[in-house]
């Protein structure tokens, strides 16, 4: 009992540091913030204009009038947890090459601990920017919905990104090399989990190509979360049918990102196991 | 009684050997130099020693501990990097708390062994202060401190006084000194300071990642001071 009380102590810890790191960062973190937001504005106001709202709405299965903007919002807040918490992984590259992960692998701390520390606070932080930008959305679009499970939504995905962010770091030396992986790998999988366009419109082959995309089920479970909002806020009476309707959808796609969150931090171990971090 | 023992190690980075064939025993207490010039493996030969490295060939057993026990052999090391390994953006505190909890004690014990290692070093003023704001010689006093915190048998150093004024590095010597004098506590360091290697108990000298020289501070000053 008093070993698990320290592993705990340990993971948050190690969270607590990386938070107090990234906080102390102001510029960062309200540059982070006013991006996407900005982003937003332009894709929304200026992409909307063009886009064919009701075939997406169709593809989505949606009832109801909505915008583009109301239909990317959702993405582009998890792009914005996505870029946060992959960058983690560029610190954790960092770390390894400047040494500053050594104290930490130096330590008894277990490996896993330590990942799992690194993790968990990079899907934290990137979560909490994701929903700063949904509440500056919510007060400036006024449309945008916000509820109690945006943030766990939100979280997920981030700690999936960090996940994956870290495993891909393993097999990098040099913090430079690993940001190419933002053009070769990130972009590309955040374009295919369809928060800019509903996957389901694309051609057959990259449907498929999406089923194999962890972000494809993070960001559809923040894109359910907000349909979800968006219901409860036209019929809140309806709130049972809707926990069964939506709410399983939810679940499922919350469920399938676990399942890659879980194969990733399992790799992770399996690497380190009998390779050093440093 | 000899804890620390390297046997043929060997350690490549490519084509290039950074160490080759490296024999030696450490024994309980002694205060024991690793010199060399620039480029001659000392680093590596520390990152060894400490575990953060893998050699290529031979094996490295602390209490008996090979690498892959490298979490139960990290309690008994306390380790002083030649960069500096502290996080900047925090305060002297919080670097000393979070290490001291990685150790595996209690929030409240940890307090307590910060304080004690604060007043032994002397910088009880500026635990409120970040790592940014402090000057290289009280850097070094809380890095030392950090190593210091479990309590471990073995303290390595990788030139610990790189980059000191004269008088910073009389005050970490005397540390060192008694730390070992008073402790028994096994000291294992990298130098390029001929004062700092007479201070040794016994010395290894490398050049180009082989072995030239192992024995007592006071036969390789003799026989080699101008020729390494």
């Amino acid at each position: 009992m008093e070993k698990f009380k320290i592993t705990i102590l340990q993971i948050i810890i190690i969270s607590y540091r990386e938070f107090l790191k990234w906080w102390r960062n102001k510029f960062k973190v309200i540059t982070t913030v006013i991006q996407p937001f900005i982003w937003t504005i332009f894709f929304g106001l200026g992409l909307g204009k063009i886009v064919n709202i009701n075939e997406i709405a169709r593809a989505i299965n949606y009832q109801g009038e909505i915008s583009y903007l109301l239909f990317i919002f959702p993405g582009m807040i998890s792009t914005t947890v996505i870029f946060i918490s992959f960058n983690f992984g560029h610190s954790f590259v960092e770390e390894k090459e400047r040494g500053f992960l050594r104290p930490l692998i130096l330590s008894p701390t277990p490996d896993w601990v330590i990942v799992l520390g690194k993790i968990l606070s990079a899907g934290f932080i990137g979560a909490l920017q994701g929903l700063i930008v949904n509440l500056l959305g919510f007060i400036y679009f006024k449309e945008i919905s916000i509820t109690f499970l945006t943030f766990p939504a939100l979280l997920v995905l981030g700690i999936l990104t960090a996940t994956l962010g870290i495993f891909l770091g393993l097999f990098f030396k040099k913090a430079g090399s690993y940001d190419i992986l933002l053009f070769y790998v990130i972009i590309p999988a955040i374009l295919l989990s369809g928060a800019y366009f509903p996957v389901e419109l694309t051609p057959l082959w990259m449907i498929r190509l999406a089923q194999f995309n962890p972000f494809y089920y993070g960001v559809e479970t923040v894109k359910k979360v907000f349909v979800f909002s968006l219901s409860l806020e036209k019929d809140f009476s309806n709130l049972k049918e809707l926990i069964i309707t939506k709410g399983i959808g939810i679940f499922e796609g919350a469920l399938y990102t676990f399942m890659f969150i879980a194969f990733f931090f399992v790799l992770i171990n399996v690497i380190i196991k009998n390779k050093s971090l440093d | 009684m000899r804890f620390i023992s390297v046997k043929n190690i060997t350690k490549r980075y490519g084509n290039v050997f950074a160490l080759e064939n490296i024999n030696f025993e450490v024994k309980e207490g002694e205060i024991f130099g690793i010199v060399g010039p620039n480029g001659a493996g000392k680093s590596t030969l520390i990152k060894i020693l400490t575990m953060a490295i893998k050699p290529d060939e031979g094996e490295v057993l602390i209490y008996g501990s090979d690498f892959k026990n490298r979490k139960k052999v990290a309690k008994k090391l306390g380790i002083v990097f030649q960069e500096t390994t502290l996080d900047v953006i925090l305060t002297v505190r919080e670097n000393l708390f979070f290490h001291a909890i990685l150790f595996g004690f209690s929030s409240s014990i940890s307090k307590n062994l910060i304080k004690n290692l604060a007043s032994f070093f002397n910088f009880e003023n500026y635990l409120n202060m970040k790592i940014s704001e402090l000057s290289g010689g009280t850097r070094r006093k809380v890095e030392i401190a950090r190593a210091l915190l479990h309590s471990p048998k073995v303290l390595v150093m990788d030139e610990p006084t790189l980059g000191l004024d004269i008088e910073s590095r009389n005050q970490l010597w005397s540390y060192i000194k008694e730390l070992n004098k008073k402790n028994g506590m096994t000291i294992i360091l990298t130098s390029h300071y001929l004062e700092e290697i007479s201070l040794c108990d016994r010395v290894l000298v490398l050049d180009s990642g082989k072995m030239r020289f192992l024995g007592s501070s006071k036969e390789f000053i003799k026989n080699f001071y101008g020729k390494v």
